[in-house]
């Protein structure tokens, strides 16, 4: 598959996890190469999101390395993820609801913005053009992303579909190398799923990202994905090209046998 | 009418007071989801602390400087070329340069004092069931209270302030200089704190870790930091308000700001605990009503009508004037 000598950008390396008794991911290991676009799929509950989870820090596996960019992301505490250029995007929204939609995306530059407590309650000179600057550019992914028209609104009042851009606008602003992205097209339509598949890669070309794409949305991820990793009940079963994991029994099984999902073709 | 005006625009200037103080109760809700009954002591310890500097500081303890130096900040005189700079003075030689001194030291201890409490006490009790954290606040109270009982004793203290002349003649009324001060002095923190929160990164980042911790550490934002700095601004601009208060009662006593933290808390509740517009609205009209009550009933109806008003609120309108409905998502 990955032919290129250079190391993957992110490394996961035999990451388990337990939650009490439950094996949430068993010794699952994987490569996102720089620049490509990696699905990871499974039925319900197979550790997508704990996987995630243990990526962005929120969790701590209790075995297993996870490299950044030759960096031991373990040793990273949660609120310098962002810093070391990984951002993310959540299944359920996690956006702040009583702020508006700039001020959300706004908060998604904070690691980006150096200024201390005493030189912002000073408003020095550098402060406030580097908030201008911040402010800038947050428009302009706003603006990329189509949310002009409800920059100024409260993100509670919006519709689903919306709120879901607002947060990959909160994602894309914190200039990340690898994007996160857990199931964007939930709560789409059909015609906007194709649209979505369209928008991650011109938005992996435009900003030079890395994604990762957690989506049970298997026309997409098949459509998309440069490889795809296939988790079962906490084991990675298959990795590989699109056409390689389609052909893969265990992952038809996998499906098929196990629950009553959207189904393995494309 | 002069009476009726003269009570209006005092009532405004303690409910300004009062709203001051519900700001830091609404500031440590809103991040924590705490109700912070230290907040009045933790005000009434630091105004003692600004007491304790502007008396005559003894530097004996210092060597080589001669035995019986003494260093008074209040009556702090510096000139250049004759030029005053003291920005004026009182009767009994207090200084405006020597109050302004003694208010940003006594504000800056204060800040310290609300971000040891918040790493030290209340940071062990977090992620733990929410009433660990009030009791240890009820803990704080009552702690800082006796100490200030202990250390100052309970007779009251006169407390400095920066203005004591004749009242200003508006027309319609009359103000005492000290209660246009405070009333100036809140409005100006009010602002400062709005810009704050609406204006700058820091402010955002304190919002955004109150809403959704998890969400905002991945922005990279340090939510525990936050935390300590929301109880460290609270403590300040309670500090503010204790210092403002003191002078306008009969002193400075370790009770001071008993009455003053109900009144606050009745300006929270009327406001919506969680809306920092309903704390200063809250705030003065609290304060306005308290005087009127005062004027035209009866000064023995006023706690009573203020605390039927809070149990009234509780029941017919529980998320206040301003506040958000609380939607619980299970």
């Amino acid at each position: 598959m990955t032919v290129a000598p250079a190391p993957a950008l992110l490394q996961v390396r035999d990451v388990t996890i337990t939650f009490g008794g439950l094996v949430a991911l068993d010794s699952v290991s994987f490569d996102v190469g720089s620049g490509e676009i990696v699905g990871l799929i499974g039925p319900n509950g197979a550790g997508k999101t704990t996987m995630f989870n243990c990526v962005t820090r929120l969790y701590r596996p209790d075995r297993g390395s996870i490299t950044f960019d030759g960096r031991d992301l373990l040793r990273v505490p949660a609120h310098r993820v962002a810093a070391c250029g990984i951002t993310r995007t959540f299944q359920n929204l996690a956006l702040f609801p009583s702020l508006t939609v700039l001020d959300n995306v706004l908060v998604g530059q904070h690691h980006l913005l150096h200024a201390d407590a005493v030189s912002s309650s000073l408003r020095l000179p550098t402060v406030v053009s580097e908030e201008r600057a911040a402010r800038a550019e947050a428009c302009e992914i706003i603006n990329y992303l189509d949310l002009d028209a409800y920059r100024n609104t409260y993100v509670r009042s919006l519709p689903y579909g919306v709120q879901k851009r607002v947060e990959t606008a909160r994602a894309l602003v914190g200039r990340p190398r690898l994007l996160l992205l857990d199931e964007p097209a939930g709560g789409l339509n059909h015609e906007e799923v194709t649209r979505l598949g369209e928008q991650i890669r011109a938005i992996r070309d435009r900003f030079a990202l890395t994604v990762l794409l957690v989506e049970h949305h298997m026309s997409l991820v098949m459509a998309i994905s440069d490889h795809v990793a296939v988790l079962d009940f906490g084991r990675r079963i298959a990795v590989g090209t699109p056409a390689e994991v389609q052909r893969n029994p265990a992952v038809v099984e996998a499906y098929l046998g196990g629950q009553d999902e959207d189904g393995t073709h494309a | 009418m002069e009476t009726f005006f003269a009570q209006l625009a005092n009532g405004a200037s303690t409910g300004a007071l009062y709203g001051l103080l519900a700001l830091a109760l609404v500031f440590i809700f809103r991040a924590t989801d705490v109700v912070n009954f230290a907040q009045g002591e933790m005000a009434m310890f630091s105004t003692y602390l600004g007491w304790s500097i502007s008396r005559p500081l003894s530097l004996s303890w210092i060597p080589f400087l001669g035995v019986d130096r003494h260093l008074n900040l209040l009556t702090w005189r510096p000139e250049v070329f004759g030029l005053p700079l003291y920005l004026g003075s009182e009767n009994d030689g207090l200084t405006r340069l020597g109050y302004l001194v003694v208010l940003v030291v006594t504000v800056a201890i204060a800040f310290v004092m609300g971000a040891l409490i918040e790493r030290l006490l209340i940071r062990p009790s977090e992620g733990k069931n929410l009433l660990n954290a009030v009791i240890v606040t009820l803990g704080i109270f009552a702690f800082l209270n006796s100490l200030a009982n202990f250390r100052y004793g309970p007779v009251p203290q006169t407390y400095p302030a920066p203005f004591r002349g004749d009242a200003v003649d508006f027309g319609l009324f009359k103000m005492s200089q000290h209660s246009l001060f405070a009333l100036v002095v809140a409005a100006v923190l009010m602002i400062a704190v709005y810009v704050f929160f609406q204006r700058t990164k820091l402010g955002l980042g304190v919002r955004a870790a109150a809403l959704n911790p998890s969400a905002s550490q991945l922005m990279g934002i340090n939510t525990g930091r936050m935390l300590t700095l929301g109880w460290a601004l609270a403590a300040a601009i309670g500090c503010v308000a204790g210092m403002l208060i003191a002078p306008a009662l009969s002193g400075i006593s370790p009770n001071l700001m008993f009455g003053i933290l109900l009144y606050g808390f009745a300006a929270a509740v009327l406001g919506g605990l969680d809306s920092a517009l309903g704390a200063v609205v809250g705030g003065i009209a609290v304060g306005v009503g308290q005087s009127m009550v005062v004027q035209y009933v009866g000064s023995q109806w006023s706690d009573i009508i203020a605390f039927g008003l809070i149990i009234a609120i509780l029941m017919v309108r529980p998320t206040g004037l301003f506040g958000a409905p609380a939607v619980k998502k299970v």
